[in-house]
């Protein structure tokens, strides 16, 4: 497993692990930021620069064809001044990235067209990914593909760079970021799971939901397009609220158990501060089906992001591990199937909103 | 108990035996008038959840043969029957070789690099090859992969064609899989994108699967051939209008049935005339709109005879008929009294605006003397109250003094029956929504929807039957109502979330429902049973889906907004021909949204409104029908 172990700090710690990072030697660092309107889009950047950080930034600017409100205008161009005062008009470069037309998968093949432009030789020492302002796909796309490009420059005798990924986390903003959903069910570039791959279309299918609040109509479209013969939900457990897991299993419980029949016994648990225990917890759990169904035949595996941002990216990194890690014997075949947003809806939040900054060093010096 | 309404019979989850046995075989009333429907194309189309993918699998082989092997049961009799009739069975086995291939979202990837669609072709070909191999071993009863060498299939290759001439069901496999394996590793590379290698100029898989002899373990394989193309709302349009075009020339001797949903649709494949009329092409089956107008009777039993088979799965229920279970009138000890005191309110009320005598004294007396039950005597006092408002509005331009005779009250009296009762259950609180037809008619047509109410008040239904000791007894009226308003309003609240355009689709709706609400119940019930729907003249529907010169760029959120809602059935369009030969499109509400905004559930009233009017609804909700105003009939 190979975040196992693995590097995450929070709260107090962030400071104290970035004064040292930044400290311990000049550092030449990459921001990767999401332009939006999420008040807590620029709360990591800040922090950083009063390390002495001086970050040059890529900024992922979504386009989804929509107009948007004069609200969420406002706190997105409120968000664009604050970064510019912080880092300075020239360090900002701004990458275009288009959000849901075309096809299913379009916002996540953009973010990867994007990233795969400008990554090269130029790479810093670090890449820090923010996630908080980032739409669920972009990021998670964005952390996987830098992951895989950054391996890659390394593989190939080149520079070995750091890559963090940081968050405001709060639940409660990301309870609060709602709106439409686009119709169809798209998936992760890198992360089709072949789902649909007729000569592997009787390979079972287990479908590993990690749920949030609010999910019914995601939950619905990504099991008809999944269409598994397993469901495994795994709940934030433990959490912030301790009854937090059980009251999304009563949200959804009809649903779960009437009309997807899952087995109350398949239900996994994902701490909600860690993505590395949720990373590890999934890649196992899955790993136990790769494991036992080898004899026949194998399976597919997808997980659904639905829960916090953190846990998310625990799941991605399960993912990722179990299509591009070192795994003995066949791979699963793995795929990240998520509905995106069609429109937001204008927050509800203003100003300040309570969160606490989580960073993950993903890859780099510590692997050596 | 399991509640077995949550079945969603399209799951994989669900085995073949199952699947045949909860299979409601009353769909097929749906393909009465295509002659034959095994040969050429067939579009079946609805919005989600409408049934086209499960009348698919019906007609792949392992389905078809449980048919026939089940025929003595109960649940599975009526179906055979009706698969013979159209020919894909006989009393001998399977008469036709239904062979599925469900297009995917991945193809509209394919279509951002692929010029020409030879790619696309490319693929569809090699699914169909190794869908074909897979339907032939299930219909041998072999294990795909593992059997692929007993299937050898030979045909001759037109010029250029990559399928090979002869070949076993490994080679083939092998083929095919070269292609898909392509196609996925330069989907799933986090790399240099490679370029795209391969391609099709023709279809050559289908002229492959008409004309290919195959040969299984048992010798050749006969039987019509069908191939069954599901989900294709998920190709991209060029690659759609592509598909459709070489389909639709290919004439290959071999059935094809196109399963989509309406979203696939743009809005001038939407709202067309042809569309409206249903007259695009001679085998389009729109599963919503068939059951519309006269089936609706036929979609009633249909619908029941799902509700048996599902209740007759959980136990303890057995064979107790669902809708025997549903009270079909209110509760006398409860509601009695309250209509009693309705009688007394109501007369109260007429008098008040007319006197005792006058003009409708014959009418006051006939309603004080009828009806044997306390709900009969306060309907016709409610339909008395709604004639005498409407005559004396008419009664300024005739004769007020005269006194107007029961037998014209008999006359006018159905006309308003239907607002009249809508009127005095909304005016009481009674019971608005029960009993067996309003359960099939708020499913407006569609089986996910139907199956979603029915399945939540047989979650109360079945709490009755637990324990030794109970006795049952049918679920009541006011239980009814409320199960059935509590579905629609999880529905509403669901709305923004559920559509691309939720938000503004909300917005329009809430206009509406201000709208409607205002009309229908005016003391004159001019639009009975109620305005349920609103109305566009052809002009302007023509400005709005048209827009060749670009003048209507206004409208574009709207036409979005209608298009989309129509895709899911939110609204349905009807061509509404007036006298004179003009001629309006009406779109009705879903009728679970009736049941949300507390309207009557029968289809007839709606209004014109201006696109102008529309739009203010789209931009303002509630507040653009204030500063709209009213306006009229067409």
């Amino acid at each position: 497993m190979r975040w196992d172990p693995y590097v995450l700090v929070a709260g107090g710690e962030f400071d104290a692990f970035w004064k040292e990072h930044l400290g311990s030697a000049e550092r030449d660092v990459l921001f990767v930021l999401g332009r939006g309107f999420d008040p807590r889009a620029s709360k990591a950047l800040e922090r950083l620069s009063a390390f002495g950080a001086l970050p040059r930034v890529w900024l992922l600017a979504f386009d989804n064809g929509q107009e948007d409100s004069t609200q969420r205008r406002a706190l997105t161009a409120e968000n664009h001044r604050k970064l510019v005062e912080v880092v300075g008009v020239a360090n900002v470069v701004e990458l275009p990235v288009r959000i849901g037309r075309g096809p299913a998968n379009a916002t996540s093949r953009s973010t990867t067209t994007v990233i795969h432009g400008r990554v090269g030789s130029e790479m810093p020492d670090d890449v820090v990914v923010d996630i908080s302002a980032m739409p669920r796909v972009v990021a998670l796309t964005a952390i996987a593909k830098l992951i895989y490009a950054l391996d890659e420059q390394r593989r190939k005798g080149g520079k070995q760079t750091n890559l963090h990924v940081v968050a405001a986390e709060s639940v409660r903003t990301d309870l609060e970021a709602r709106g439409s959903l686009m119709d169809e069910v798209s998936y992760l570039v890198g992360f089709s799971g072949r789902l649909n791959e007729e000569t592997t279309v009787d390979v079972p299918r287990v479908w590993f939901p990690v749920l949030g609040e609010g999910q019914r109509h995601r939950l619905e479209r990504i099991r008809d397009s999944v269409n598994p013969d397993e469901i495994c939900p795994v709940v934030p457990f433990p959490s912030r609220d301790p009854r937090r897991g059980d009251k999304i299993i009563d949200e959804h419980g009809e649903q779960l158990f009437e009309d997807f029949r899952v087995e109350p016994s398949n239900i996994l648990r994902a701490s909600e501060f860690n993505p590395f225990e949720a990373y590890r917890q999934l890649f196992l759990a899955m790993d136990r089906y790769r494991g036992s169904l080898r004899e026949l035949g194998g399976c597919k595996a997808f997980v659904s992001p639905l829960s916090s941002k953190l846990l998310s990216v625990g799941a991605l990194l399960a993912c990722y591990d179990h299509r591009y890690g070192e795994v003995e014997g066949d791979r699963l075949t793995v795929g990240i199937p998520y509905v995106e947003t069609a429109t937001y809806m204008d927050p509800d939040v203003g100003g300040d909103v309570e969160s606490e900054l989580y960073s993950m060093w993903i890859r780099g010096e510590w692997e050596e | 108990m399991r509640n077995p309404f949550r079945i969603r019979a399209a799951q994989r989850s669900i085995s073949d035996e199952e699947f045949v046995k909860l299979f409601g075989s009353g769909v097929f009333e749906v393909m009465r008038e295509i002659e034959n429907p095994w040969d050429g194309l067939v579009f079946l189309r609805s919005a989600p959840g409408g049934g086209k993918t499960t009348l698919l699998r019906l007609l792949t082989p392992r389905p078809l043969e449980l048919v026939c092997r089940l025929v003595d049961t109960s649940q599975v009799k009526s179906t055979h029957d009706r698969l013979v009739k159209t020919g894909a069975i006989s009393s001998t086995g399977p008469r036709i070789l239904g062979t599925m291939v469900v297009f995917t979202t991945e193809y509209r990837e394919l279509a951002e690099y692929d010029r020409g669609n030879s790619l696309f072709r490319e693929l569809v070909s090699s699914r169909i090859v190794i869908a074909v191999l897979r339907t032939v071993l299930e219909r041998s009863a072999r294990v795909y992969p593992r059997d692929l060498e007993t299937v050898s299939i030979e045909w001759e290759p037109e010029s250029g064609a990559t399928i090979p001439a002869k070949a076993n069901g490994r080679d083939l496999y092998d083929w095919a899989s070269e292609i898909e394996n392509g196609f996925y590793e330069r989907m799933d590379d986090l790399g240099e994108p490679s370029p795209a290698k391969g391609g099709h100029a023709r279809l050559d898989g289908l002229a492959w699967f008409a004309k290919a002899r195959i040969e299984d373990v048992n010798g050749p394989v006969t039987g019509k051939r069908v191939l069954l193309l599901d989900e294709m709302q998920r190709l991209a349009r060029e690659q759609r209008a592509s598909l459709i075009e070489y389909l639709t020339n290919a004439r290959e001797n071999c059935g094809i049935w196109v399963a989509e949903r309406l979203e696939a649709l743009n809005h001038r494949e939407l709202l067309s005339v042809g569309a409206l009329e249903q007259r695009d092409y001679e085998k389009v089956i729109q599963l919503e709109r068939r059951w519309t107008g006269p089936r609706i009777r036929t979609y009633a039993r249909f619908v029941e005879q799902i509700a048996d088979l599902r209740a007759a799965k959980a136990e303890g229920f057995e064979d107790r008929g669902f809708y025997s279970w549903m009270a079909e009138s209110d509760d006398v000890a409860t509601w009695g009294a309250k209509y009693d005191r309705a009688c007394g309110e109501i007369r109260r009320r007429i008098e008040a605006r007319v006197g005792k005598g006058g003009r409708y004294a014959e009418w006051i007396e006939r309603a004080a003397r009828s009806g044997e039950t306390a709900w009969e005597r306060a309907r016709i006092w409610r339909i008395t109250e709604v004639l005498v408002e409407q005559d004396i509005r008419r009664a300024q331009a005739e004769l007020p003094f005269h006194v107007l005779s029961v037998e014209q009250f008999e006359n006018r009296a159905p006309r308003v029956m239907e607002a009249a009762e809508h009127f005095l259950r909304t005016e009481v609180a009674a019971p608005v929504y029960f009993g067996r037809d309003v359960i099939a008619t708020v499913s407006s047509s569609n089986v996910d929807q139907y199956l979603e109410v029915a399945g939540e008040l047989f979650s109360e239904l079945a709490a009755k039957f637990n324990g030794p000791r109970d006795q049952p007894s049918p679920l009541s009226t006011d239980r009814q109502d409320a199960i059935i308003r509590r579905v629609a309003r999880q529905r509403w609240d669901g709305l923004e979330r559920a559509l691309p355009r939720g938000t503004a689709a909300r917005r329009l709706l809430t206009a509406f429902e201000s709208y409607a609400r205002s009309q229908t119940f005016r003391p004159t019930a001019p639009y009975a049973p109620g305005v349920t729907g609103f109305a566009i003249t052809m002009s302007e529907r023509e400005a709005l889906i048209d827009d060749a010169d670009g003048k209507a760029k206004h409208l574009g959120d709207l036409r979005e907004v209608l298009t989309s809602m129509v895709a899911h059935n939110l609204l349905i369009p009807d061509l509404n021909r007036q006298q004179g030969g003009r001629s309006v499109v009406v779109f009705y509400l879903n009728r679970l949204l009736c049941v949300q905004f507390g309207l009557p559930l029968g289809r007839g009233g709606w209004r014109h409104r201006s696109l102008g009017e529309l739009n203010a609804w789209l931009d303002r909700g509630a507040a653009g029908v204030a500063e709209g105003g009213g306006g009229g009939l067409v």
